[in-house]
């Protein structure tokens, strides 16, 4: 899982282009959106692509994904239990 | 005010505006459901030309953008005597896209690509034009920025007539941006309807051929419009509706609510947009007005929609009809609004036309039969408060992460942007960082003019997708794809409320900027603009020359 969350999070910098972020200064249960780090709603279409290139796991809308977003470690859990790569 | 002399629609309904008009009257749709659509995998619904009428409007040597265009137009000024060849005549374009569809991943990869104003300049000179063609692009609301482009130009008496076309093409480019977006339906949009799931994408050309009003009696006219921004976000409008509201209001004021027939709306049958539109027209207090719109007869056709449509009510109200709005049955937005959702006669001879966009903009502009008292614009004084040049100074790209870091630093979408959009932003930055006594945000305007555009973004979001198997295109990367989403950008950080318009020339022409400056200011008197050029070929090579203007007593 530590692992899986550590990719992820370097994925989501990446993706999301967090210049000057590292994975420590994400908090595992930090809200990502709103008051936590502050992500929009095009950063949540971003994490749906995140999920379906890396992972294969395909959600339809951002609807779908505002449970899955909560936070890195609701991500991470959602992908060990649905990942198809 | 100027007069409609003559118009042109061009769709998969038909290849003139009688041809559409009788199509969308028998409540025909050019929409149909495919499985995989120009190599993009999944199922769509889209407003496609058929085979047979794609053939007769390809011209070999052309895009199939730059063809469109050519058809629309030539056949509009079939009806008219308007001197195409008189440099007082002058081509518009609006467009979102233009020949995107033919454009690579890399420069060696291209088919027929050439920048939105050198495919006007290819298009003007077919046509016989000889001044300078004048390409806006503000996404959605392109065709409104381009019928009040040509208003100011000929108010200014820089010009007699002009031709204004407002085209985007279906391409496997904008398909996958919009797919990222969830913002699709895979079937027949349905605006403002309560199962609403999303828009369809057409696509098109309309064309409006418009001179100096001569004050016959009857005869359509523009006569009056409004273009602002919401400075909200660039891909989502505000909930209020405050911008599209704002933009009504200046236009129907209560003394003109009672010519109108209809308001026809955006309507593009998404969630959000729909949603906002209705507490706009309510705000705004046309909720007991008769609202139509028409993106389920031909998908969303971007910079063709809003002459499209406008077109199409012209020819309603002619007939003293309101059409319905086709896919419409139970009201699922909160706005109080009234939707006519059955044909319905009227003996009034005005409508106000509303856009919405990426970017932020929005747009009103009001329409009447008959003429109507308005002030003429004031030549407007304004002076330079400040002005910045950005080159790449041996340092490229890496600059403009240097001035943001340095001297900005506002916890923008900087480091999210594409080049064009950093140096934009960079540039404008500066400018407003030491702003002017006076300097009031939602009185500001963005007035910004470019050859390239966001090509660079647009190479990135084609390697998103073209690849087979590969298909994750990215809603981060293709947002930068339309390059006026950078005057989004700025309007977001430095609160800027008024018109944010983005001009595409064949090149850095200082006189023909010169005339659009002038006559957008004279037009819409902002307290402070912000204008200039930005372009951005390569890593290495870019260059924007703005200044702040500051208007003068």
């Amino acid at each position: 899982m530590e692992e899986l969350i550590e990719k992820l999070k370097l994925q989501i910098i990446d993706a999301l282009n967090l210049e000057g972020m590292t994975p420590d200064d994400i908090d595992n249960d930090a809200p990502l959106f709103g008051e936590g780090m502050g992500l929009d709603s095009i950063d949540a279409l971003e994490l749906i692509v995140v999920l379906d290139k890396n992972y294969g796991i395909k959600l339809k809308s951002p609807a779908e994904g505002q449970t899955v977003f909560k936070s890195i470690n609701c991500i991470a859990d959602y992908i060990q239990k649905n990942r198809t790569k | 005010m100027i007069r409609i002399v003559s118009t042109n629609i061009t769709s998969p309904l038909g290849l003139t505006t009688a041809d559409n008009y009788a199509a969308v009257r028998q409540g025909r749709s050019a929409l149909r459901e495919l499985d995989g659509c120009l190599g993009v995998p999944g199922h769509f619904c889209v407003g496609i030309f058929p085979d047979d009428l794609r053939t007769q409007i390809q011209i070999e040597g052309y895009s199939w953008y730059e063809s469109l265009v050519i058809c629309s137009v030539k056949e509009a000024l079939s009806h008219t005597d308007i001197p195409v060849s008189s440099p007082r005549t002058v081509l518009i374009l609006g467009t979102a896209t233009a020949g995107i569809g033919e454009l690579g991943e890399t420069p060696e990869k291209d088919g027929l690509y050439l920048a939105p104003g050198l495919a006007a300049k290819k298009i003007a000179t077919t046509l016989g034009f000889v001044s300078t063609p004048i390409t806006v692009s503000n996404a959605c609301i392109s065709g409104a920025t381009a019928q009040m482009m040509a208003q100011r130009l000929i108010e200014s008496g820089t010009y007699d007539a002009a031709v204004v076309c407002g085209s985007d093409v279906l391409s496997s480019f904008v398909l996958a941006g919009f797919d990222s977006f969830k913002a699709l339906s895979p079937v027949e949009c349905r605006p403002f309807d309560m199962e609403r799931l999303g828009l369809n994408i057409g696509e098109g050309a309309a064309t409006l051929v418009l001179k100096k009003d001569d004050g016959q009696a009857d005869g359509w006219r523009i006569v009056d419009g409004c273009l602002n921004n919401d400075a909200y976000h660039v891909s989502a409008p505000i909930p209020s509706g405050d911008g599209v509201a704002r933009a009504i209001r200046k236009v129907v004021p209560p003394e003109r609510k009672d010519l109108l027939a209809c308001v026809v709306a955006h309507g593009t049958a998404t969630l959000f947009n729909d949603q906002m539109e209705s507490k706009a027209i309510e705000s705004a207090g046309l909720g007991t007005i008769p609202t139509t719109a028409y993106k389920a007869h031909f998908g969303h056709t971007f910079g063709a929609s809003g002459i499209l449509e406008t077109i199409l009510t012209l020819c309603s109200l002619d007939e003293g009809m309101v059409l319905p709005l086709r896919g419409f049955e139970e009201l699922g937005v909160s706005g109080k609004i009234r939707i006519c959702s059955c044909l319905q006669e009227t003996d009034k001879n005005a409508f106000v036309k509303t856009q919405s966009a990426f970017g932020g903009c929005n747009g009103a502009i009001l329409y009447a039969r008959d003429p109507l008292p308005v002030a003429a614009p004031v030549s407007a004084q304004y002076e330079t408060v400040k002005s910045v040049e950005i080159g790449p100074e041996n340092k490229g790209a890496a600059l403009l992460t240097e001035i943001f870091k340095e001297s900005l630093a506002d916890g923008s979408r900087f480091f999210k942007m594409d080049l064009f959009s950093r140096l934009a932003y960079v540039a404008t930055g500066l400018l407003v960082k030491d702003a002017p006594e006076g300097y009031a945000p939602e009185e500001t305007g963005l007035l910004i003019f470019t050859l390239n555009g966001s090509v660079l973004a647009d190479r990135k979001h084609l390697s998103t997708f073209v690849k087979p198997g590969e298909y994750y295109p990215s809603p981060a990367i293709f947002i930068n794809t339309l390059p006026n989403v950078v005057l989004g950008e700025m309007a977001v950080t430095h609160r800027i409320k008024g018109e944010t318009t983005l001009v595409m020339l064949p090149g850095r022409d200082e006189e023909t900027m010169e005339s659009i400056l002038a006559a957008t200011l004279a037009a819409t008197r902002p307290s402070v603009l912000i204008t200039g050029w930005v372009d951005c070929e390569n890593e290495n090579t870019f260059q924007a020359s703005l200044k702040l203007l500051k208007f003068k007593d």
